[in-house]
């Protein structure tokens, strides 16, 4: 028994050489993979965000232009509302009649 | 010895690679939370912009909307004001009601010098202001001729605008003005003292309105005035009977009716008689009908209103009428 034991102490180190090795490089992979991953998400989060920026930009211009036109619509409104049925009446309608009486 | 430095060896092997497992699973669980938390941050901004970017899209249709509802409306007011520009001569713009406040009892030049001619002004007495009163009455009904419907046909151009459809916003829901149907200058019918007193003919209408602003030229030139009104009449019983005639109030319940004829005068003069006694002697005028006093008009300034019954009539001559 004695005999097998360098043998087997030697195949076991070699075993757990490999396993090191392999551990080390499937995580390292992995971890290499995951930063690459985080590097990507982050670029495309900027992307994002500045993508939101310029609709933001958008929003507000559209905002200021809709309020515009709302508050012309108003005036406009206003404006209509005064004219609306309205008579025309010259300004001396009473002497106007006094002067064409029959 | 040997045995005992690969019992080591393996041993390390061991440990190190307990360690780098440990490691590297404690540094990927890290780096993939990491990764989770810039991916949520990534899909939050860009639902954000979506959201965004279709909230764009809506605020632009609202936006061109409410522009293309200004640019019908400019149309119209450029309508509306060419229009104006077009009349030849000065003018001022009135609603209807203004129109009848200012012009519906309002005497000419020519009718106060029919009641100055008439009356030749107040000498200061009770009996002198009667008189001529009465005397008022005679003048305008010996010159009015009964005409139903009356000759006239006087109109001035009216402002008419058609159906306003108002409409909301898709994004904000703001409500706004979308479009006027029609727009156009039509002409609409007037009537007052002064036009009926031009023709000298016409209805009880034309005749009432006629003496109540001859009544409002004495009071200006007399410089004394009695609340004088306008007042529309019915029959109990009898729907189709509408007439209208003048009343004048002295004080309290005290009244002159003016109908086609005077019904309450005396001695060439108007008499102020309780309103009950009026009230009858008008319906004895009437054929022994039941006079229902159903609205008034008078001036100075305009207003109007209608009774549901002759109590209710009563309580507006005694308490308001003044």
């Amino acid at each position: 028994m004695n005999i097998y034991y360098p043998k087997l102490l030697t195949s076991l180190s070699i075993l757990l050489l490999a396993s090191n090795i392999v551990a080390f490089a499937y995580f390292y992979i992995e971890n290499v993979r995951l930063r690459e991953a985080i590097v990507r998400e982050r670029l495309r989060y900027e992307e994002a965000v500045e993508l939101y920026r310029r609709e933001m930009d958008t929003h507000i211009a559209l905002n200021r232009s809709y309020y515009e036109a709302l508050e012309v619509n108003r005036r406009l409104e206003e404006l209509l509302a005064y004219f609306r049925g309205k008579i025309i009446v010259p300004c001396n309608y009473t002497a106007i009649l006094e002067a064409e009486a029959p | 010895m040997r045995m005992s430095l690969q019992i080591l060896l393996l041993s390390t092997l061991a440990l190190s690679n307990i360690l780098i497992a440990a490691y590297f699973s404690l540094e990927n669980r890290r780096l993939e939370e990491i990764l989770h938390r810039e991916h949520s941050l990534y899909a939050d901004t860009i639902t954000r912009y979506w959201k965004l970017q279709d909230d764009n899209m809506r605020l632009n249709i609202s936006c061109c909307e409410v522009a293309e509802a200004n640019r019908r409306l400019e149309a119209v007011l450029n309508y509306t004001l060419d229009v104006l520009r077009s009349i030849p001569y000065n003018y001022t713009l009135m609603t209807p009601m203004e129109f009848t406040n200012r012009f519906l009892f309002a005497y000419t030049g020519e009718m106060k010098g029919f009641v100055l001619n008439l009356t030749g002004g107040w000498d200061g007495s009770e009996g002198d202001f009667r008189s001529d009163l009465y005397r008022i009455y005679v003048g305008w009904r010996s010159i009015f001729v009964y005409v139903f419907p009356p000759p006239y046909g006087d109109c001035l151009p009216l402002i008419s605008m058609g159906p306003w459809n108002y409409a909301y916003t898709q994004y904000y829901h703001d409500q706004y003005l979308r479009e006027i149907l029609s727009c156009e200058v039509t002409s609409i019918p007037i009537s007052g003292a002064s036009i009926s007193f031009r023709y000298k003919q016409g209805s009880c209408w034309d005749f009432a309105v006629v003496l109540v602003s001859l009544y409002y030229a004495y009071y200006d030139i007399a410089g004394r005035s009695l609340p004088t009104a306008y007042i529309s009449i019915g029959a109990e019983g009898v729907e189709e009977f509408s007439h209208a005639c003048v009343l004048v109030k002295l004080e309290g319940d005290m009244v002159a009716i003016l109908d086609w004829e005077p019904i309450t005068v005396s001695d060439g003069m108007l008499e102020f008689l309780p309103f009950d006694l009026a009230r009858q002697m008008h319906g004895r005028y009437w054929w022994g009908l039941s006079i229902l006093y159903k609205g008034f008009m008078m001036g100075r300034p305009y207003r109007s209103g209608s009774f549901r019954s002759n109590e209710e009539f009563y309580r507006w001559l005694v308490e308001e009428l003044g």
